[in-house]
């Protein structure tokens, strides 16, 4: 008894984690019809850049190019980043009206600067550069990866959205490829790992409720109940549904679909990175844990329906319950051959997801 | 130009088209002697890589089905010829049905002390009736293996081909990666993760995977070219432009993706089965990789996706480049294959061939091309 309880709070702290971790691809594939073979890279990302902050003081992450070892200081690596998503922000929405065309691009440099500067100083001097908690660090990884996601969608992927879907998975699979190389180039192939220190679970009636676990399993609710009120009630948030429930329409009434869907994939890859900031403690980070994220992110939609929250939680119980249970009563190897054989299983019985998707699956 | 005078042309240019495929498969098969180990190699893998995209290109191009999980096939394949011959030996074990291995061997051992030394088998590497059966394990293997992933591929295909567009390639994609998963479990039959280790008692000479491999090769882009030529190339074709009407105008579209879909596997089961042979050692992690379909993805694309010619000169061309550009660049070479995949894509969609040849080797398109310089009245005559 204490075994089946303790395997079902397993698998709804796994489901909870796996619902945030799909909403981002949900959203790409039910906005613009993307499916964005990608996603586990970025979640790949968000792990990365969350045990970078994690790790201030490691030094041995090294950019290895052939003939040369470039050592860069790990810190100088994230700083970068945040430098330039910071300023990629500012001039996206803090700028337009403050400046003219020409001077924009300058003054986001340097407000971004500022901003990182100021931000670096804080950690250095008043935290003497203190390991960030990646539950502290999400918002840092967000802004990244949605300033990340914002370019790519807008130089790259939006030439490409009306043509037939072998472009667009093309395309994110050449995404992928070239993510995971990144990441082996820069980070090398070794597993790291986010140690926390705050480990000691709680025992509640025979069950052990692991203390990190449910820290993820409350921020990604969290994070669920914000994209939920950021969809009903921004206006942003209603331009992407209208886009995504008709493209022709959403024109009319005067909205940027272009812009809309770069907004979209930039939140979409966000929300992906945050998941991965808070996996960042629970498993191995490492340049090619991506794969089978996406997989399960497709069958979790595939088991939802496409675009909405509440199919992303429930695809997402359904799979964590299964490889709870799975995990214990056949072997820890099978959960992705569980995430497969559900996601064949629903393809074929259920077609439209378990509750019945608004979108209608191309499926026959 | 008159209609007859461009028949008259038409028959000039299949017969030197007759003429180029065989004169190069004549060459390729003498040319084994005259090169170097490292340039043998080079071709071997070259041609397995042909096989396999012509295979993709199969599923993908003349489907439309874009399989993102073909690699699965390819190490079926491997693992398929290791299973039978590291925990059975095929030929041994039919021989000891019939009730003849002595008789065999006997008479293999006189056969083979009467052979040339300099005869093929010797060639080959096989100069005792241990090795010739050994040959003929790996060659019932490597049946059982075309055949293993064919079977593979119709149950995964009869509930995966039913699903379009981007359902099927991930669910494939889940197929290789669970395929790996189970693979790397089942650890009584496969070795698990540790991996399997072919019996080293007999191995053969190079050249034998030489020709091992142009035979896969020759099979699979003559498998496609018949195809492409016949009624269900026609078929393919039409489910690729649209499925729903291809049903409405008769065509037995679940028959005919099924088809493809199993040629195309077994075909690629055939090319892991050599490979898996000749690196002797098969692990789950080099076997069933991502990385893989995205090489096939990768030279179909090149050289032009959907045309019987372009896998292979797509192979042709992207593995050289690999070998001679990027050699040097080990870690930045995925990166670059990435970035070529997305920029050929955007700019280079029909690939090489759109370029050359965008409707195809016909004597009209050739000639207009490259061999007369268009007249004006020609011109006027033709459109």
């Amino acid at each position: 008894m204490t075994t089946i309880l303790q395997l079902t709070l397993n698998g709804i702290l796994l489901g909870g984690f796996y619902a945030s971790m799909v909403l981002g691809f949900s959203l790409t594939w039910g906005v613009m019809g993307v499916i964005n073979l990608a996603h586990g890279e970025f979640l790949m990302l968000g792990a990365f850049l969350a045990w970078l902050l994690f790790n201030p003081q490691r030094t041995d992450v090294a950019i290895s190019l052939p003939g040369s070892e470039i050592s860069l200081p790990v810190l100088a690596l994230a700083g970068v980043w945040i430098f330039l998503a910071l300023s990629f922000v500012s001039y996206r929405f803090g700028l337009r009206r403050l400046a003219s065309r020409s001077g924009r691009g300058l003054i986001s440099l340097v407000m971004g600067g500022a901003v990182t500067g100021v931000l670096y100083w804080v950690w250095r001097d008043v935290f003497s550069l203190a390991p960030i908690d990646p539950f502290v660090s999400i918002p840092a990884v967000m802004l990244v990866l949605f300033s990340f996601g914002y370019l790519l969608q807008k130089h790259l992927i939006n030439r490409v959205v009306e043509r037939p879907h072998l472009i667009t998975l093309l395309i994110t699979f050449g995404i992928s490829v070239i993510l995971t190389n990144l990441a082996l180039l820069v980070f090398s192939g070794d597993p790291r790992q986010v140690i926390l220190t705050y480990r000691p679970n709680v025992n509640v009636a025979g069950v052990t409720v692991p203390t990190t676990r449910t820290f993820v399993f409350g921020v990604a609710l969290l994070i669920m109940l914000a994209l939920h009120l950021f969809l009903q009630r921004t206006r942003t948030g209603k331009s992407i549904r209208a886009a995504a429930q008709h493209k022709m329409a959403a024109r009319t009434v005067g909205i940027d679909i272009y812009e809309t869907y770069a907004l979209a994939f930039g939140i979409s890859i966000a929300l992906v990175g945050a998941a991965g900031a808070m996996i960042s403690p629970l498993q191995a980070v490492w340049a090619v844990m991506g794969p089978p994220f996406t997989l399960k992110a497709f069958t979790i939609t595939a088991l939802g329906g496409l675009g909405r929250i509440q199919g992303a939680m429930l695809g997402g119980l359904v799979l964590g319950l299964a490889e709870s249970f799975i995990g214990f009563y056949v072997g820890t190897g099978w959960g992705v051959a569980t995430a497969f054989i559900l996601l064949v299983l629903i393809l074929i019985l259920r077609p439209r997801g378990l509750l019945g998707g608004e979108l209608p699956a191309e499926v026959q | 130009m008159s209609q007859r005078r461009l028949g008259a042309e038409a028959r000039w240019v299949r017969l030197a088209r007759w003429l180029i495929i065989t004169g190069t498969v004549i060459g390729l098969l003498l040319l084994p002697p005259h090169l170097s180990g490292y340039r043998l190699r080079f071709l071997t893998l070259l041609f397995l890589w042909i096989a396999m995209a012509s295979n993709w290109n199969l599923i993908a191009g003349y489907t439309g089905y874009v399989d993102f999980g073909h690699a699965v096939f390819f190490g079926l394949g491997a693992y398929f010829v290791g299973i039978l011959m590291v925990r059975a030996d095929p030929a041994v074990w039919v021989l000891d049905r019939l009730g003849q291995t002595e008789a065999l061997t006997l008479w293999l051992e006189g056969a083979l002390a009467g052979a040339n030394p300099e005869g093929l088998l010797a060639t080959l590497g096989f100069t005792g009736p241990g090795e010739v059966l050994r040959l003929a394990s790996f060659l019932l293997a490597l049946l059982a293996a075309g055949l293993g992933s064919g079977l593979f591929a119709l149950t995964v295909g009869l509930p995966t081909l039913r699903l379009k567009g981007p359902y099927f390639s991930i669910a494939m994609l889940g197929t290789l990666i669970a395929t790996r998963e189970i693979v790397r479990n089942l650890k009584p039959l496969t070795g698990g993760g540790e991996g399997l280790t072919f019996p080293m008692k007999y191995y053969p000479e190079f050249v034998f995977f030489y020709f091992m491999a142009l035979l896969v090769m020759l099979l699979s882009v003559a498998t496609v070219a018949w195809i492409s030529r016949s009624q269900i190339g026609y078929a393919l074709r039409a489910i690729r432009e649209d499925e729903g009407a291809a049903d409405m105008r008769g065509i037995n579209t679940t028959l005919h993706k099924v088809q493809a879909f199993v040629l195309a596997a077994a075909l690629t089961g055939l090319a892991g089965g050599v490979r898996g042979y000749w690196d002797t050692y098969i692990e789950p992690d080099s076997m069933f990789v991502e990385q893989m379909t995205v090489q096939m993805v990768m030279m179909t694309m090149l050289g032009g996706i959907g045309r019987l010619w372009g896998p292979v000169l797509g192979a042709v061309t992207l593995y050289y480049l690999q070998e001679v550009v990027w050699a040097n660049l080990l870690k930045l070479h995925l990166i670059a294959l990435g970035l070529l995949l997305i920029a050929i894509v955007l700019y280079l969609p029909g690939g090489l061939l759109g370029l050359i040849a965008p409707n195809g080797f016909t004597a009209r398109d050739l000639i207009r091309r490259w061999a007369v310089e268009p007249t004006e009245e020609a011109e006027a005559a033709h459109d």
